[in-house]
């Protein structure tokens, strides 16, 4: 084999080493940027603090104090709480509370009807639309758990089963929930 | 890349994406931010009702903890003749232990009498009232002037009691030995 037939297969194992390596023998491109910017995502925020019990109206209780009151069917419990709620972004969100599972001993949790929440301007008192759309807003959210005064007529007689329990509202939440627009 | 290759690659592209999505339970879900309320824990009161023999002042519970209605034994003042009834009351207290207001309505159910020995149930009968609270024994004062009445109802607010005094009447000789038993159930509830 003569020197030049030796560098042509040289040259050929070279070329399949770069087919191999996933090379290409590209043609021409050129880039050029689209100057299009960045972008930033929004976000939700809910912070909630310290809330209060009103019951039937005319007593008010903390968290920690409605732990000694015990209720009796016909009672009607008002939660009130002031939240921050933060829509960064083009967001339309509605506020809910979730219905409190029932964790706790021998209390059913059909016996309870919750309202719908209602909020307030937690410094005007004026009523607030939900779903919110503001990019920052401070309202007071008032829920309503009536304890039903008809439980002896529910299905299986809970009324009567339902003294002597406990009902843990450690499982309430609020949920912020994004609606599409 | 021919056509049927592309779409090759498009279907199993789309297969991984399901996969992914059903291995993780996502979903295509808009945001949500939840926050816990904190409204802490709320007992539900009891409802206890006491039941007290005049004669002996002692309570006991209308109901046990299983819900059973408690026997109260009242002692009457002496045994009944013609002309002569005996008195025996009870004092039925609210004690339950509701953070709110907690108003009941004891009220009797109908009057059962049976004799014990023969021949004396049929001579009897019973009235009721609802007296005044603070009343420790009952008498025919409590009867005087008022309609005879075989029931009697009481209002009773949280802590606080209504006595029901009962009055048993003969309406004849009685037999030797006779002896009857006078059962009176007493139904609580919530107002």
């Amino acid at each position: 084999m003569n020197k030049m037939t030796k560098g042509s297969i040289a040259t050929g194992v070279g070329v399949a080493l770069l087919l191999g390596g996933g090379g290409t023998l590209a043609m021409w491109n050129i880039n050029e940027p689209s100057d299009a910017g960045s972008i930033k995502s929004g976000n939700m925020t809910l912070e909630a603090s310290v809330g209060e019990w009103t019951i039937n109206g005319d007593t008010f209780l903390s968290a920690a104090q409605i732990s000694s009151h015990p209720i009796v069917p016909g009672d009607v419990l008002t939660y009130s709480q002031n939240l921050k709620v933060g829509l960064v972004g083009d967001l339309r969100a509605r506020l809910t509370v979730e219905k409190p599972q029932d964790d706790a001993t021998n209390f059913d949790a059909d016996t309870f009807e919750i309202s719908e929440v209602v909020l307030k301007d937690a410094i005007g008192g004026s009523a607030v639309a939900n779903p919110l759309t503001a990019p920052e807003s401070s309202v007071t959210a008032t829920t309503t758990f009536t304890f039903r005064g008809d439980t002896g007529e529910l299905p299986g007689d809970m009324g009567n089963e339902s003294m002597d329990a406990t009902y843990n509202f450690g499982t309430v939440q609020y949920r912020l929930e994004q609606l599409e627009l | 890349m021919g056509t049927k290759s592309l779409l090759k690659a498009s279907a199993l592209l789309a297969a991984a994406v399901v996969l992914g999505l059903l291995a993780v339970q996502g979903t295509y879900a808009l945001w949500n931010k939840m926050v816990p309320v904190g409204a802490g824990t709320i007992p539900t009161a009891d409802f206890r009702v006491s039941l007290t023999d005049l004669s002996t002042g002692v309570p006991i519970d209308m109901t046990d903890s299983t819900g059973t209605s408690a026997l109260v034994s009242l002692k009457p003042t002496g045994s009944p003749s013609p002309g002569k009834p005996a008195y025996a009351g009870v004092r039925i207290s609210n004690v339950t232990n509701a953070g709110s207001d907690f108003a009941v309505r004891a009220s009797t159910g109908e009057v059962s009498i049976t004799n014990v020995a023969p021949g004396l149930s049929g001579l009897l009968s019973v009235n009721m009232q609802a007296v005044l609270v603070e009343k420790t024994n009952c008498s025919a004062e409590d009867f005087a002037g008022t309609a005879s009445s075989g029931s009697a109802t009481a209002n009773i607010s949280k802590n606080s009691s209504a006595v029901f005094c009962f009055q048993i009447l003969m309406t004849g000789d009685a037999p030797s030995g006779g002896s009857a038993r006078v059962d009176v159930p007493i139904i609580v509830n919530q107002l």
